[in-house]
Formats: C-alpha cells, structure tokens, sequence
C-alpha cells in the first residue's frame, strides 16, 4: 500500500468510526428507559464459578459482592474484567464488661478468674494493641478499611462531616503495642496480677483469656491474630472457634455473667448508605437498644450515655451543636470501648470490562435501587443502545413475589426495582435523593432543627409552626372505608416538625404502566389507603404483622394532603427528620415496598384473595390461615388470582368504593382489568410496575427471571447516567 | 395366612423403625431443642435491629422500644410455634409427618412459592429424578452387563485394564464434575457450567428437551465416572462367585453354549440380588446428591435437604426424611413378601425364617 492509499485508509477509518460514535451519540440520545434491550438473571451460588464465567464471557455480571483476595486478584490480571467496591460490613471486638473477677459461682470456666477486660482502660489499650492495617492489609486481602470509631468510612459523617475528628482519632490510637503493654501492665497490677516467667498470673494461676471466634469469614484470622497479640503481652488465650449457631447462646443469649468469655469477633451489616449515623452510639455503648445481656451488661460513663441518647434522639439544633457531640462522643466511645472497631470490609463487584451501571456504596450492584435505569455496555467509553446482559446472583426466586409483603431478600428485591419507579431516587454514592418521578419539593421544618438541603430540587424552609390543616388525612375508618380529617380527630389543633409538599409533573397522568393502562390519581389513594387498613381490626385484610410496623409510622405520622389533583400536589405532616431535606420528601409514588405498594387494580386482585382468605399477602398470615402466601409471579397463587381478575371484571370491582370510588369511574375500572386480563395472559403473571423494565418471564424451578426493556418508557436513558460517575475521591 | 401373618408383623416392625427413626432425625433436626433458643435469639436480634433502624421510632423511649421488641419477637416465636415446649412441638412435626400431611415449611418456600412442604418437595423432585435417576440407573446397567462379560473373560486384558480402574470410584462424583467442568465449560467452552436448561429456558419443548440433555451430559458423566468401575467391580466379582458354583461347572461339562450358562445358571440365580440391589439403588435416588447438585447448580432434593438442614427448616428435613423412609421400608416389605414366595430356602411360620 502506498503512504497515499493508507493515508486515504486512515481518514475514511476515522471518519467511520466518528460517524459511528456520533451515530451513537444520536441514538442514544433518542433512547428511554433501559440502555438494554434484555437481562437474564440466573442463579450462580459459588462466588468462583461466577468469577470463572465471567472471564470465560459466559456471564457479563455476577451480582454479589465478593471479599475474597483471591478471586479480587483474578479480575485485577483480566483485562475483560473490571469492578466495582462497595462497603457493607464491618468487624469488631466486643468484650465482656464483667468483673474484675467473675463469681465463684459462675457456670461457666472462668469462674473466680480475672477478667481484665472489666477496665475500661485494657479495653481502650486494645486500640493500640491491635494493627489495622495489617488486618486490613494482609488477612483482609486488602479488602477492608482500617476503622477507629464505629462510623462507616465511607458514609457521610465520617467522610464529609467529621473527618478532621476521626483523623484525629487514628493518629492518636495508632498501633503502638509498647504503650499497650505499658497501660496493660499498669491496670493488671492495680488489678493484683502480677507476671511469673513473663505469663501474667492472678491468685497464683495464670490469666487465662477466652477469645470466642466466629468462623465462617475472616474473623476466623482476626480472632487468632488477636489472640496472639494477647499471648505477646504474657497472656494465656484459649481461641474458642464456633459458628454463629454454637456462638450465639454464649454472646447473644449467654449472660455475661456466667463467665464463658472475654471477648467476641463481632460482626455487623450495612445494607444502605447511611446519611445520619448518629444513632448507632445508643446502640453500641449504652444498654438502652439491644436486649441481650452483653448490651444490658454495658455501664457507660454518664456524659457518654447522655450524649448517646442526644444524638438518637436529634436532640442538637443546628450542625455545629452536633458536630460538638460528635467529636465529645467519639473520643469518649474511644475510651470506653466496649467494643474496638477493626475494619470496614470492602466488597468487589464484578463485571465484565465493557459493562457499566449505578453501584451502590454500601449495597453493591444488588443493593442499586438505580442499575436497571444505568445498566449498559459501552465502547471506549461511549454507552451502547441495546444487546442483552446474561447476570448470575448467588439465589433468586427465595421467597413468592408480591407487592405488599413479598419477599424480602436482597437477591429477590433486585430484579423488582427494575420494574418500577420511585417518587425520588437515591443517588448510589451518598444517599441523598433526586426527583424521579415528582418535578420538585419544598420541605419546612420547625426552626432550630438542623437540616440542611444540598441539591436545589428541594427548597428548605425553616418555620416557627406547621399546623396540620383540619381537612388533612390522619387516619382510616376500616369499617366505613373513609379517611379521617384531622379537624374529625384532633379539634384541638395538630401541629408537625416537618411538612413537606411534593409537586408532580404536569404529564403524571399519561405514564404508562406495564399492562397498558396508565398512571391515575387512585394509585396514589390506594397506597395510602393500605397505609393503614392492613393494620385495622375491622379490615377484612387484616394483618396483626402490620401493626408493630404501623404503630411506628403513627408514632410520628401527623398527616397528609392532596393540594391540587392536576397538577398533583401533595402535602405531607410528620414528626419525623432527618438532617438532609431530601430524604425527607414524601411522594406517595406506587413503587412496592418504600411508599406505596403499587397500583390499585393489582392490588384489588391480591385484596379480593385475601378477603377470601385464598391467599395472604405476608408469610406470617398466611401461616396463621393455613394458605399460601401471595406470590404475583409464579406458583398456585395465580390460578388463585386469575379467578379473583375474573371475578373484579365480572362485578367491576372497585375496592374500598367509598373513598376510592371518588377516584375511579366504573369504565375506567374495567379499562384497567381489561388490560391486566390480558397482560396476565400474554405474560402468564401479575407483576405490573411503571419501572424501566417488565417482567417477562420467570422460570421457578430453573431459577431464571428475564427482564425487558420498556418501551414505552417516558424517560431518556441517559438521565441517571452521572451516577455511574464516582463521587468518592 | 402363614405370609399374612409373617407380613403383618414384618410391617409392624418396619413401621416402628421408621417412627423411631423420624423421631430421630426430629431430635437431631433440632439439636434436642437447643436449636429453639438459638432462632428465639436471632428472632430477637433481627427484631431489635429492625426496631432500631425504623426512623418511625426517633425519640421513643426505652422502655417502650423493649416492648416493641418483644412483642414482636413474640408474634414471631408464636408464627413457627416457639412458645410452645419442644417436647410438644416434636410429636407434632412426628404425627404431621407419619400421616403424610408433611405440613407447612417455617422458613423455605418453593420455588414457585409455596409453603406445603409437600409442594416444596416434589417441585424439587422431578429434576433429582432425571440426573439421578439417569445416572444411576446407566451406572447399574453398564455395570452389571460390562461386569457379566467381563467374568466370562476373566484374566483377559480387557479384564485387567477395568479392574485396574476400579479404585477411581473411591472418588464420588462430584470430584469428576468439577474437572468435567474445568475441562468443558471453562476451558474447551462447549459444555454448560450447570444449571438445568440454558439461561433463559426455550419455550419450545424440543428446544428445551435437547438444552436440558446438553445440561444433563456433565453431571451425568460425573456420576457416572464415579460409580462405574467401581460397580463393574463389584458385579463381576459377584459373578465371578457365581461362575465358580458346581451346577455351573456341570453345566459347562455338559457342552452347554457360555449364553445359555449365563442366562440359565448364573442370571437367573442372582436375579433376586440384581433385583433388590436395583430397588435399593432406586430409592437412594429420593435424598438427592447434596454435593454434586450444588456443584452443578442443579435444583435438586439434595440442595434442598442442604438449605433445610442449613436453616433448621425441621418440616422439609422431616418431610425428606420421612418419605425416605416409608419407601425404604415398603421396599424392604416387598423383597421379603417377594422372597418368601419365590426362594424356596425361606420358609416363614413356626421354626421357620431363612436358613
């Protein structure tokens, strides 16, 4: 070839390809909804045969996140794989504040023996003894975080509130085994204990400590290495290694009294980024949450109690206030420790190299609430309309599907928040919401309650009063079927520490619905019908499992008001806030689970069931009842529910008629169980959501659910694609 | 009236056995009620770690949080039945399972999501009878017939060579399918990795019927791997046993054709043998393979049995076992009725039994 002809080569080859990304560009532009046409979800239990698949192209995610070394060092050598990190759990050692001495007549083996662990300055030692980083670094693979107080690296208070605070606090517990040994020393001698032959020995015996280590997961290697660090110090350490069912009645249930440890490798699970960790200190050092003995057992200092109990309670005024309890309680928690935190272990999830979606912080891939709306394959960058995505997940299908109390497993949840929306999105990287299916929000809390807004959707005022208008809905009559005003119930006046009004778009009513039909106002009503008939003795669907979960809701419910139906404004009276005026908008969107269930007509078809007492929607009545519990997917259910379909076309049933009637016309009412009559029979399932993907099959017994793209879905596929972005440093 | 009698009694006996040994598996299910307590306190920390987490209950106060949490870690002891004594609780799961009833899971549902234990089980059912039954019924019949030749050519090099490879069944057959696996799916990329049918499964029922072979070849050929030589061993040393009795050798003398011993004089004596090993061999398929099917992602009763006995779920284990063991004594019942018509050397009644 002549340089000429290559040169000609050359520039129709860019010329190509930029047409091509430009081409791209355009269509993409053009796109709603899911990225991808089409993700099949299959069960993978292993973690390494998923990771092999992954690297033989058979998968293109294994939805999990994985805290193995060695399989994070296969993904790090391919160069068709990638992940991403994520925080969930994290490890501790609990120790057990009893003594000096235990009884004699304790039951258990240290009876009449030292337990040094009783002084809170060993403990507080401890920090010093023990080398996170090398727990971090070498028996966590580099799969954990050193971690100081109880505050997760990488959520909002330790990350962007208080990291001088928790700097500070690293720098000065830092491992330094000679002070530990020093300060040791120091309280073993007041405590009487003297050394022979450098073994530290009590009433003429040696102090023997029990490590109880758990041994299913890393906390095998901490417990031992924590072990030794103990036995360097002139220590005798029996390592009592047990799983979580031969642990518990010895750390859970056993009462610390009876003498059966020093200490125990704990364990803990975030599932969400937390915005506010404000409460986890009541819950830690002070027996106020836990009702097991090692927590009961637990004598705070009085200043630490006190402000443990301010912070779960909110009770600061503004930011500074509760920075001030912070830094007080952090260094106190320090000196207390009744528990050293060790690490935050870091999860990998992997994929292959030319996939990319929203992973959530502490979740991972299976904890995105956004991954079906950012899911999709890319070239160099530049994402790509269409192509299918083959998923595994280590199980699938545990428990039935329904929209009110369905499963719960995470694995489960997964695939149904690809099918539907959410009034406001939470962003994967830090927690703080965007308006999804509302425009915008005003939020008004009571002045000096310290909340501040970081995203200019949501306006933050601050208020002397918010007085619970008298025609605002605070509870249900079951038996008339009606709402109750607050002028009914509270004459005297109701008034709330925050109110919040969520504005919808002008186009609400025109967003489809899976099964054709489309969004109406009574979606909304239903949802906050079902708030509170489920828990109502007179409701012929009452469930006495809704009634702890709602007896909390009412705690601090104060009311709620629909402003204008078209555009659809709603108001919102609570008594409960959160320091982020995003997190504290309500919408009343259907979005199963979170807010509200689901869409009236489906849910009439599961009501009709239960009243029946054909099915049940939680696994709870549905034991008491001896029938199955609801599944909208797959199982004897449907044959149950499709007779109830025919029955409501049969009679145009319109529940709860005497509020919901007011909502929906009798043709309307036979349009949408026109509709789900024949989604019902196109699909074989009654799983309809308004999400950026539909069901469209499930395989129970092979373990395989596929979801599709939705096309009527109204909006552009590239609206969420910053939360692929980082945001971390 | 003789037989009745004897079958009568034999079926008393059986009966008991299985109640003793239902009752058993009841006791260990639950750790002799040990296991209560320890899903009383998850049920609690569970609680308190939902209680806690509710942003409905800011600012309530302790006492009233204790008592939310009791009440319901008390609805839930009172759903799976933990308020009542184990003692009471474990005739319960005995009486629900000897009646067939099976009962209600307390944690596990179907994969179509249902809670009958009965359901639960047969769901699983199906595909443990296909891997299973495949491959344990082609490993019984290869192994029989290769071993039935091979006790004709005894010493030859055929002979030697299979016998030489007989310990390779000391391995069991998931140990072959994990380098089936290896080997085909991750390296030669022409087989699947496990699974059942291909992800997601045709609709067409040829298309499905050939997906589900294809997925059938690995751990079939692993099961196989695993047991066929091994079996092959033992048959032909069997054989062999038979071959050496002296109604064969007069048989031989007489000029009979080597067909005609075999059918004559060596099949047709140990039949019964074949016949109850087989049926024996059949009812083992019920507990499934808990290691292979999980090498193999296959939905099976032996994964299932795994995830019971991993959650305590009592019912499912019960219901597994109870099953097994109804079929293993009706198994049983039917040989001896079986026998004590056909073999003249068992003779039931007063002085009688086997000889």
């Amino acid at each position: 070839m002549t340089s000429n002809g290559w040169l000609r080569h050359t520039r129709f080859g860019v010329l190509l390809a930029s047409l091509l990304l430009v081409a791209g560009f355009v269509a993409a532009a053009d796109h709603t909804g899911a990225w991808v046409d089409e993700v099949v979800i299959s069960e993978e239990p292993s973690e390494a045969a998923g990771i092999v698949r992954l690297e033989t192209g058979d998968i293109d995610i294994h939805v999990t996140s994985i805290t193995d070394a060695e399989l994070l060092a296969r993904v790090e050598a391919d160069p068709n794989l990638r992940y991403e990190m994520s925080f969930g759990s994290y490890n501790e050692m609990s120790f057990n504040p009893i003594g000096p001495v235990f009884a004699e007549d304790a039951p258990g083996p240290l009876a009449g023996k030292l337990n040094p662990f009783s002084v809170p300055r060993v403990r507080e030692a401890m920090n010093w003894l023990l080398d996170r980083d090398y727990i971090a670094g070498e028996i966590m693979g580099g799969l954990g975080v050193p971690k100081f107080t109880g505050l997760n690296s990488a959520f909002a208070d330790a990350r962007e509130r208080y990291p001088h605070i928790v700097e500070d606090i690293q720098e000065y517990y830092a491992y330094d085994p000679d002070r530990a040994e020093a300060i040791i020393s120091e309280e073993m001698e007041k405590l009487g204990a003297y050394k022979v032959d450098g073994i530290w020995h009590f009433d003429g015996e040696p102090v023997e400590i029990i490590v109880l280590i758990r041994v299913e997961d890393e906390r095998l290697l901490i417990g031992d290495y924590v072990a030794s660090q103990l036995e360097d110090i002139g220590f005798v350490v029996e390592r009592m290694e047990r799983t979580a069912a031969e642990a518990s009645p010895i750390w859970l249930r056993g009462e610390p009294a009876d003498a059966r440890m020093h200490m125990y490798t704990g364990g803990w699970l975030s599932t969400a980024v937390s915005r506010d960790q404000g409460t986890l200190f009541n819950q830690m050092y002070t027996p106020r949450i836990m009702p097991f003995p090692l927590f009961q057992a637990l004598t705070p200092d009085p200043r630490l109690d006190e402000l443990s109990d301010r912070l779960y309670r909110r009770d600061y005024s503004s930011m500074e206030e509760r920075e001030e309890i912070f830094e007080e309680l952090l260094w106190l928690t320090m000196e207390d420790s009744a528990r050293v935190w060790l690490t935050d272990a870091v999860g990998f999830n992997p994929m292959r190299a030319d996939l990319d979606l929203a992973v959530d912080l502490a979740g991972g891939v299976s904890g995105s609430s956004m991954w079906a709306h950012t899911i999709h394959f890319h070239e160099e960058g530049v994402p790509q309309v269409g192509g299918t995505v083959n998923m595994t997940i280590p199980s699938i299908l545990t428990d039935p599907w329904n929209p009110i109390g369905g499963s719960a497993w995470t694995f489960d949840n997964f695939p149904t928040r690809a099918t539907f929306d959410t009034g406001v999105a939470l962003d994967t990287r830090d927690g703080l919401a965007w308006p999804l299916r509302i425009e915008r929000a005003e939020v008004y809390v009571l002045e000096g309650l310290p909340a501040e807004a970081t995203h200019d959707w949501v306006e933050l005022n601050f208020v002397d009063e918010n007085i619970v208008p008298d025609d605002a809905w605070v509870d249900w009559d079951a038996e008339e079927q009606r709402f109750i005003t607050a002028g009914e119930l509270y004459p005297e006046g109701r008034t709330a520490r925050r109110k919040s009004v969520a504005y919808y778009p002008d186009d609400l009513y025109d967003l489809p619905l899976h099964d054709g039909n489309t969004f109406s106002l009574a979606d909304i009503i239903m949802g906050m019908i079902l708030t509170f008939d489920r828990a109502k003795e007179e409701s012929p669907i009452f469930d006495e499992a809704a009634v702890p979960s709602f007896e909390s809701f009412m705690r601090s419910f104060r009311g709620v008001r629909i402003i204008s139906e078209d555009p659809l404004i709603i108001e919102t009276y609570s008594d409960v806030f959160t320091l982020d005026a995003e997190i504290m908008v309500t919408t009343w969107f259907p979005n199963f689970y979170y807010e509200n269930p689901g869409f009236w007509h489906v849910l009439a078809v599961g009501i009709l069931a239960e009243q029946e007492r054909s099915l049940a929607f939680t696994g709870d009545k549905a034991d008491k009842l001896g029938v199955e519990w609801m599944s909208f997917i797959s199982g004897p259910s449907l044959a149950i529910l499709a007779e109830h379909l025919q029955k409501s076309i049969q009679i145009g049933f319109i529940p709860y008629e005497p509020t919901l009637g007011q909502y929906v016309t009798r043709s309307e009412a036979l349009t949408r169980w026109d509709n789900l009559d024949r989604w019902y029979r196109d699909k074989g399932h009654f799983w309809v959501g308004s999400g950026p993907m539909y069901l469209e099959d499930v395989f129970p017994v092979e373990g395989v659910v596929v979801l599709r793209r939705f096309e009527n879905y109204p909006d552009p596929a590239d609206k969420w694609l910053f939360l692929t972005e980082p945001l971390l440093d | 009236m003789k037989i009745s009698r004897y079958l009568i009694v034999r079926a008393i006996i059986l009966f008991c056995t299985v109640v003793v040994a239902v009752y058993i598996t009841v006791f260990i299910a639950n750790m002799g009620g040990h296991m209560d307590q320890i899903r009383r306190d998850q049920i609690k920390f569970d609680v308190a770690q939902a209680v806690y987490a509710d942003p409905g209950n800011m600012g309530v106060p302790t006492a009233e949080l204790q008592r939310m949490i009791n009440e319901r870690a008390e609805m839930q002891y009172r759903r799976l039945g933990l308020d009542q004594p184990f003692i009471v609780r474990s005739v319960g799961y005995l009486t629900t399972a000897l009646s067939l009833n099976l009962g209600r899971s307390e944690y596990l549902t179907s994969d179509t999501g249902s809670r009958e234990v009965r359901r639960v089980i047969t769901e699983r059912l199906m595909p443990t009878l296909l891997l299973l039954g495949t491959a344990v019924i082609l490993v019984f019949i290869v192994a029989v017939f290769v071993a039935l030749a091979l006790s004709r050519r005894y010493g030859s090099f055929v002979d030697r060579a299979v016998i030489a490879l007989a310990p390779t069944s000391s391995a069991p057959g998931w140990f072959y399918g994990i380098f089936l696996i290896l080997l085909f799916a991750a390296v030669l990329r022409v087989m699947p990795y496990g699974g059942m049918v291909q992800s997601p499964p045709p609709k067409e029922p040829l298309a499905y019927a050939l997906s589900l072979l294809r997925h059938l070849a690995l751990p079939v050929s692993a099961i196989f791997l695993g047991g066929v030589f091994g079996g092959i061993y033992s048959w032909r040393t069997f054989f062999l046993i038979y071959s050496s009795e002296d109604y064969v050798e007069l048989a031989r003398a007489k000029g009979l054709s080597s067909r005609r011993i075999q059918n004559r004089y060596i099949l047709r004596p140990t039949l019964p043998t074949i016949i109850t090993q087989f049926m024996l061999t059949i009812i083992t398929l019920w507990m499934g393979a808990i290691v292979l099917e999980t090498v193999f992602n296959w939905p099976g009763l032996g994964r299932l049995y795994l995830t019971a006995v991993n959650l305590s779920d009592t019912p499912i284990i019960v219901g597994t076992v109870v099953i097994y063991g109804y079929l293993l004594a009706g198994t049983v019942l039917l040989l001896d009725f079986i026998y004590a018509i056909v073999d003249p050397r068992i003779r039931v009644g007063k002085g009688g039994g086997s000889r």
